[in-house]
């Protein structure tokens, strides 16, 4: 989305890209809290 | 020699033809013809020379009409300043109003109108704004709600209302993230507003001012046929903003993000000038109290499901507030997934280190509503907003 503005930043490529990722790993439907659980998976760590 | 007789006689110098002030005065013709022989029989003149439909006035009658004219307006100013009701609008008041407002906000409006107006009749006439002008001239229509100001002499203007225009497209497209460069618009034809329309020239001049020769405007006449076509996925719309916010909002549309200039729309009230405007000036008053209510007279609906309510401005803010929180919200999120999994890929303890959290600065609403939810449950369920919808949205819209 800030890719929309005459800005310059570095967050909105990387938010979305983690969102994508979280999207590929089927957690699409899942709500955005699942960000968690792929970085989790990604990083072969248990959370909680 | 009556009001009613300098009226009729006004009417039908101005509008041409008896049939359009019969349907003005909400009178048959009988009734006109009755009262301007009497006028005629007391000025010892003959006003109108009468071939065809049409009447042409006679030379006393273009003198008379100057006299017609100021004791029409003298008679409004003693009514207004004597607290008289010359700005009832009686009989058949026709509005003729631009797409965007005729789907927006002018159906809760005509309710309005109807309400304060009850002896009137209020018509809809829906059109494109050069149409409306002619038929304001016509005297066709008594008001219309378009794009203005309008330049012409006779045409009163009153500013209206200011929409954001804007880029949408379905989601199913699949236009690139970030950015959409002209060979990709150049893809899809631009569904706007027909070629007659300010916003379209100015969509036209721009890309050919640009350069970008390669992109198809496509001008139709009909709104609601631009976005179901848009929705569709036809091809990309350039809109207003105000007629597609709910779309965005609920994710049948998304904006598309691109370097072409789209100007605001400013629109317009506007009447003809004369001594009879005093319901036109009415019904405008009204229509501007109307919009300028429109938040407070929501407000009583929108608490029955909303426990923060924040006016952010003009229509098409509200949208863009949204987006770019939903970009602090997503951000943060992010941020929350990465620090769990160091801390815990840390070895630190995830429960002291969940009330480190809460008990500093870097806490937050969304830090609470997932981790704690996390803590007790297992899932992550805290924060009910998917990771497709927020994907969705993240890359292509724009605040």
């Amino acid at each position: 989305m800030t890719d929309g503005f005459p800005l310059t930043g570095n967050l909105g490529n990387a938010v979305h890209h983690a969102l994508l990722q979280a999207s590929n790993m089927g957690l699409a439907d899942d709500y955005v809290g699942a960000l968690t659980e792929a970085q989790a998976r990604l990083n072969n760590v248990k959370i909680f | 020699m009556t009001f009613d007789q300098i009226e009729t006689f006004y009417l039908i110098a101005t509008l041409g033809t008896y049939r359009q002030a019969t349907e003005r005065l909400n009178a048959t013709q009988p009734t006109l013809s009755a009262r301007i022989h009497a006028l005629e029989d007391h000025l010892g003149v003959a006003l109108f020379n009468r071939a065809g439909h049409r009447v042409a006035l006679t030379p006393e009658g273009r003198q008379f009409l100057v006299y017609a004219e100021k004791l029409l307006q003298t008679r409004a100013e003693a009514l207004r300043a004597l607290g008289g009701d010359d700005d009832e609008v009686i009989g058949i008041f026709r509005i003729g109003a631009a797409d965007t407002m005729a789907i927006t906000w002018v159906p809760g409006f005509l309710a309005h109108v109807r309400e304060k107006h009850p002896r009137a009749t209020f018509e809809l006439n829906i059109a494109a704004s050069p149409q409306l002008h002619e038929e304001l001239l016509q005297r066709q229509i008594d008001i219309a709600f378009m794009v203005g100001p309008d330049s012409h002499a006779d045409i009163v203007n009153i500013p209206l209302c200011r929409c954001p225009m804007t880029l949408v497209g379905a989601p199913t497209l699949g236009l690139p993230i970030g950015k959409v460069g002209t060979a990709d618009l150049a893809r899809h034809d631009i569904y706007t507003f027909d070629r007659r329309t300010r916003p379209y020239h100015q969509l036209q001049q721009h890309l050919q001012g640009a350069g970008r020769t390669g992109i198809r405007i496509s001008p139709v006449n009909s709104l609601q046929a631009i976005i179901l076509m848009v929705e569709k996925g036809l091809g990309l719309g350039a809109v207003p903003l105000c007629v597609v916010e709910d779309k965005i909002a609920a994710g049948t549309l998304v904006e598309v993000m691109s370097d072409i200039e789209l100007p605001d729309i400013d629109f317009s009230i506007g009447y003809v000038a004369g001594p009879d405007v005093s319901a036109a000036a009415a019904v405008g008053t009204l229509a501007r109290r109307y919009l300028a209510s429109f938040g407070s007279e929501l407000k009583p609906i929108v608490e029955t499901f909303a426990a923060n309510i924040v006016h952010t401005g003009p229509v098409g803010t509200a949208i863009r507030t949204k987006l770019v929180y939903n970009f602090l919200a997503m951000g943060t999120v992010a941020l929350i997934a990465e620090t769990l999994c160091a801390a815990a890929a840390s070895g630190l303890d995830m429960k002291k280190f969940y009330d480190t959290i809460s008990a500093g600065g870097a806490n937050s609403g969304i830090f609470q509503r997932i981790v704690t939810r996390a803590m007790e449950t297992g899932d992550y369920d805290g924060l009910m907003f998917t990771v497709a919808n927020a994907a969705m949205t993240s890359p292509i819209t724009r605040g």
